[in-house]
């Protein structure tokens, strides 16, 4: 409640992230998987002999990785950082606050991958063997170094595992439960997605024989990633607090509805990403003929909706926080919401940004929406309110608002029943019906039992209110 | 006068809000070393960061007016400046990253404020910075960069620089602009904003942009003293005509740019600006420097000595860097009444920042060491190169 909410109509700030980041994930990791895929090629291509060609396919592919990881990756990198500086200011600033000068570490690793980078590509033809395996080799120790930095920022917000916000222990929050399991899945992942950049590049290659040689040697930097990545997805799934696993696994809450849960999901969808890639490597290794532009970039496109998955996965895993247990995802801090008098006080005296609206109008009511809904939902569109909310009645909204929390997915709401009433309110108002919210209040709502959704009084919906597919779009 | 803008302040809050400033309070982690370390490690990358991206703006301009005035020698030329691009845009963008890095930890509360308020052209940043980098890459690498389409892709990959420019120049000035905040807020929820009625806002893009002719003339005069040592003396010439001329107008146009924003500010501030001592030292200091520079270049014209495009480099840092610093001087100035880096707490991570200096150290010993061993074979063939296509 600190900070204004990007409000942006039916994506949400969050998918802005997320897409952001779904691009940024496979090129980063391509980075540095390429920077071992070059040491490699480096001496591979010298004992060929027509080590010449193989020389020039090589700067081909060191040209496109250069381009690729430069103009996309470092950018999208940049993208994640300014996206999430717009979705949830709160969390930023903590993680930059706790770790700015990991951050700087990081920088200077970026800036040593960069300048390495350059000198290799600027120096392929002039350079000798030596120093051009050396630079390469440079470039990959560095560009992991770069992941073995961040990842310590990125799991610290799923599993902060000892660091807590009274005891603020740096080592602990950054080499916390996740942080081992993640860098060997990132690591593993990144030589695999080597690999299927290798067959991109060497798709087009016009020599049948020559080519076949290339793909034998991609071949070898995918099948292991494809096999290894799902098994240690499970040992990560291992390190993830409670609260998560239940989220993930469907439990009682049944956050995604249908019959699948979020856990289920991934397990598929890691399953079906990991065995396509080994079955397509598997036949690009016996025809390489096959290999042709379009196929080697279905085989990324593969690679990105496991990638893909395996994010939404950890995204979803850490609702409803962004920082796990520390800090809500729209900016409620634990600590405020361990307060019953804070958090049950009229909400407007202490949020900053609703620009003094009149206390009891939709005006009120959609403030209280864009500081507290609007960080994971949107009005109507991406995991829309107004769907979630179509069979709400006037009488159900304020009740609901009241156990939110229990869906283990959604932070308490803050407020007082004016809050609440203004707040149904303005959701019935999106959906074309006047209510005055002070017709809400629950001293006036004795005579509107009657329509209640919630008959045993539970404060749970309906089972029709759960909503099948949930995640996937509206 | 203090008591004058906080009076403003104040003011501008009632008639805003009508219940105070939407002023969020700074991080409770508070500052993880005494704010003047910050401070100087923000003055000095973003002074880098700003080399590189005059470097960047002065040499896209040039290169686009080489190629279509045509004179002799201006292909060979416009193609180094072309070249250049790519190398000075990864520069430029990892040069701009700690200076955002610490800008977060010194000001985040007022910086993400007016960020999210311009939500819209602050992501456009992004794909901008994406479009103009790929398409310095294309024209490098392109076989024929003087075909009108690829030359209409850097015009507008010029301009996207420029706007990048100045969508950041938007949201500096907001962030010390709290009492409109609430106002635009009102207006575009979504951040479809920009910080139009600032009065200094046209002045201060120019006084970023402007020194990009001078940046540009001196990657130029090295240039010219590279084609003298070869022996190209009528290039290197030709050379070192455009470079005295771009550093001349790039410090005509940061003068022009200087006095605009000077009369474009509020009374108070400018008066501080030109009596406060430290304020006035910093902006002598950055003058004088620059006027240093200057004569650096008319001095080195026509000769075939590194010492002189190598002296003008320095003398323009030493003149940016107080620049840079006079910069944050006004922020503060502009902040007080809202809020001061003295009451931020500083909870020391001693440890890291000395882990963080040893990694940065060996850093850059590591890639001198590396430059020393490889860049002079890369000029020796570049060499090699020109005297065959001469
Ligand atoms: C931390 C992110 C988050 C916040 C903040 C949040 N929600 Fe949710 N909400 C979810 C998720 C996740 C689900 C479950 C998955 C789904 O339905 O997409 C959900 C589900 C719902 C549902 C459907 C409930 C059901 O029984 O299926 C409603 C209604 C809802 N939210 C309303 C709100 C309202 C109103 C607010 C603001 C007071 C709010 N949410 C704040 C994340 C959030």
């Amino acid at each position: 409640m600190n900070y204004p909410i990007w409000d942006v109509g039916g994506l949400g700030a969050g998918l802005v992230v997320a897409i952001i980041a779904i691009i940024h994930v496979l090129i980063s990791h391509v980075a540095v998987g390429g920077g071992a895929f070059l040491v490699v090629a480096e001496i591979w291509s010298r004992r060929q002999p027509d080590g010449q060609r193989v020389r020039d396919w090589l700067h081909t592919f060191a040209t496109f990785f250069l381009v690729y990881t430069t103009v996309l990756g470092a950018t999208t990198g940049v993208g994640i950082w300014f996206s999430v500086q717009l979705a949830s200011a709160e969390a930023i600033s903590l993680l930059i606050h706790q770790f700015v000068f990991a951050w700087a570490i990081e920088w200077v690793f970026f800036l040593s991958e960069l300048t390495v980078l350059y000198l290799y590509y600027y120096g392929f033809k002039r350079n000798t063997p030596r120093m051009q395996t050396f630079l390469a080799g440079a470039y990959f120790v560095i560009a992991w170094g770069s992941l073995v930095v961040i990842n310590g920022i990125l799991t610290f917000m799923l599993t902060p595992g000892a660091w807590t916000i009274e005891n603020k222990d740096i080592a602990a929050g950054f080499f916390n439960p996740g942080y081992f399991p993640a860098l060997l899945i990132r690591t593993v992942t990144m030589f695999l997605l080597a690999g299927l950049a290798g067959f991109l590049v060497a798709s087009r290659i016009r020599d049948e024989e020559f080519k076949g040689r290339i793909i034998q040697f991609c071949v070898k930097w995918v099948i292991p990633g494809a096999i290894l990545v799902p098994g240690l997805g499970y040992w990560y799934f291992t390190t993830l607090p409670a609260s998560t696993v239940t989220i993930l696994a469907g439990g009682t809450v049944g956050v995604v509805g249908g019959t699948l849960s979020a856990l289920t999901r991934m397990a598929i969808l890691a399953g079906v990403a990991g065995t396509s890639l080994v079955l397509g490597t598997l036949v690009f290794a016996a025809y390489p003929k096959t290999v042709n532009t379009i196929a080697a970039i279905s085989m990324l496109l593969v690679a990105q909706l496991g990638i893909m998955g395996a994010e939404f996965f950890r995204e979803m895993g850490r609702k409803p926080y962004v920082i796990h247990g520390v800090l809500y995802s729209n900016g409620l801090w634990v600590k405020d919401a361990k307060d019953p008098a804070r958090l049950n006080g009229p909400y407007l005296e202490k949020a900053k940004w609703h620009g003094g609206v009149a206390s009891g109008t939709l005006a009120h009511g959609e403030q209280v929406f864009r500081l507290q809904c609007a960080s994971c939902h949107t009005r109507d569109g991406y995991r829309s309110v107004v769907y979630r909310t179509r069979n709400w009645t006037a009488g159900f909204g304020s009740r609901w608002l009241g156990t939110m929390h229990d869906m283990g997915v959604m932070p308490p709401f803050q407020g007082d029943a004016l809050d609440k009433a203004a707040l149904v309110a303005y959701v019935l108002s999106l959906r074309g019906e006047t209510v005055d919210p002070r017709d809400l209040l629950p001293d006036r709502q004795a005579t509107a039992q009657g329509d209640d959704l919630d008959p045993d009084g539970s404060g749970q919906a309906l089972p029709g209110l759960e909503v099948a597919g949930a995640e996937v779009g509206r | 006068m203090r008591l004058a803008l906080a009076m403003a302040g104040v003011l501008a809050a009632a008639t805003a809000s009508g219940a105070g400033l939407p002023m969020p309070s700074p991080d409770p982690l508070g500052y993880p070393v005494p704010p003047i370390l910050l401070q100087a490690l923000s003055y000095f990358t973003l002074t880098l960061h700003f080399l590189a991206m005059n470097l960047t703006v002065g040499s896209v301009v040039i290169y686009l007016w080489l190629t279509i005035t045509r004179k002799q020698y201006d292909d060979r030329l416009a193609r180094y400046l072309r070249d250049l691009l790519p190398l000075s845009t990864s520069y430029l963008i990892t040069f701009g990253i700690p200076p955002l890095l610490f800008v977060q930890v010194l000001y985040g509360q007022m910086f993400y404020s007016s960020s999210i308020l311009l939500g819209f052209p602050w992501i456009l940043v992004i794909p901008l910075v994406v479009f103009l980098y790929g398409a310095f890459y294309y024209q490098k690498l392109v076989k024929n960069p003087e075909h009108p389409g690829v030359l209409l892709l850097s015009v507008l990959a010029a301009m996207a620089l420029l706007s990048v420019g100045f969508f950041f120049v938007n949201n500096i000035t907001l962030s010390v602009s709290p009492e409109k905040w609430m106002g635009l807020y009102a207006k575009s929820p979504g951040g479809q904003n920009l910080n139009m009625d600032d009065p200094t806002l046209f002045a201060r893009w120019l006084l970023i942009l402007a020194p990009g002719f001078t940046v540009a003339g001196v990657a130029i005069l090295f240039r010219g003293v590279m084609m003298l040592k070869w022996g190209l003396t009528e290039e290197g010439r030709h050379n070192h005509r455009i470079a005295v001329n771009a550093a001349v107008l790039g410090m005509l146009l940061e003068a022009v740019a200087g006095i605009w924003i000077l009369s474009a500010m509020p009374d108070d501030l400018r008066s501080h600006v030109t009596s406060a001592g430290l304020a006035k030292l910093l902006l002598g200091l950055g003058t004088a420097m620059a006027s240093v520079g200057l004569v650096l270049v008319f001095l080195g014209r026509y000769k075939a000595s590194w010492a002189y495009p190598l002296m003008a480099s320095l003398a323009f840092f030493l003149a940016l860097a107080p620049l840079v610093a006079l910069r944050d001087v006004v922020r503060i100035e502009q902040l007080r009444p809202h809020f001061s880096l003295e009451n931020v707490p500083v909870h020391a991570q001693w440890c890291m920042a000395g882990l963080f200096a040893v990694f940065l150290v060996a850093g850059l010993v590591f890639l001198l060491a590396l430059h020393m061993m490889v860049v002079p074979k890369l000029i020796a063939g570049r060499r090699a190169e020109l005297r065959e296509s001469a």
